[in-house]
């Protein structure tokens, strides 16, 4: 149950031509840990409760045995469903495109996607926002983008590391961005010199 | 007393039997999932996912002999 994947396990994911990961993680087994705490203890009060009602009704040892395991049924079922949640709860982001998929089996599917070709990555920030956060290394790392997409910010919340992944992100982002022809290369063509002279003529070279 | 047990243990054998349905539905829904990422759930959720529904399927059975069992004594 590692927080940080490689390459490996999320090769299905590069799916694009000449693509390769930079980062992919979950959220910080921390967040985990803390709903398995609180199911569990929600699961002990329900349980204290069901104590109390079948002791008041005085009902047979078999049925209360059967209702205690029911109760304990439900419960496994539902630690191993925020278990499977929080393992498919994916960030990934490659040299082509800035994914996070939340898929929640029997339930929903949430896939959200950024094409790197198609933003200008404008800031990565790190944002590790308590006491606690601290010592558990735990935060978000944000991505902002200029228009035209639609999402201005790509939110990566809770995961491990976020100093370095923020650092790590910020470089390939960089060099990404750079190389990437449609926002940086802006040329100014002679056409429009021309448009001027058309409007004003003569006037160019009088000024 | 009787018919609450009665009703009761026919209760529990409805559970039983629509939760050993809906594991069975989660536990593809999960390897669907696992296919469609391409990430394998560890072992030990996987063989949870596997003998719940057969555990629940037990107990639903169980369920139903003790209800032939208290009818047969009535």
């Amino acid at each position: 149950m590692k927080a940080v994947l490689d390459s490996n396990d999320v090769k299905k994911l590069l799916t694009l031509s000449g693509e390769t990961l930079i980062v992919a993680k979950r959220q910080h087994p921390f967040i985990l840990a803390i709903k398995l705490c609180l199911t569990l203890v929600l699961s002990a009060c329900v349980l204290f409760i069901l104590w109390a009602v079948l002791s008041f009704m005085q009902i047979r040892v078999v049925i209360q045995i059967a209702t205690y395991t029911i109760a304990v049924s439900v419960i496994a079922n539902f630690l191993v469903k925020v278990m499977i949640d929080w393992y498919f709860h994916i960030y990934f982001v490659s040299n082509r495109k800035i994914l996070e998929i939340i898929a929640i089996p029997f339930y929903s599917d949430v896939v959200n996607d950024v094409f790197l070709d198609q933003v200008r990555t404008t800031e990565v920030d790190a944002n590790i926002g308590n006491f606690m956060e601290e010592i558990l290394n735990m935060g978000d790392v944000t991505i902002a983008f200029d228009r035209p997409s639609h999402d201005q910010l790509f939110v990566m919340r809770s995961i491990t590391n976020p100093r370095e992944t923020a650092m790590k992100l910020g470089d390939c982002l960089e060099v990404i961005m750079n190389s990437s022809p449609v926002w940086f290369k802006r040329e100014t063509h002679p056409e429009h010199i021309k448009f001027t002279e058309d409007i004003y003529p003569n006037k160019l070279g009088v000024i | 007393m009787w018919t609450v047990e009665i009703t009761l243990l026919f209760l529990f054998f409805l559970f039983f039997s629509i939760s050993f349905v809906y594991e069975l539905l989660y536990f593809s829904e999960v390897v669907e999932t696992e296919e469609w990422l391409g990430i394998k759930l560890p072992r030990f959720m996987r063989s949870f996912l596997q003998i719940k529904p057969i555990v629940s399927i037990f107990l639903g059975l169980f369920m139903v002999l003790y209800l032939i069992l208290m009818a047969s004594v009535l």
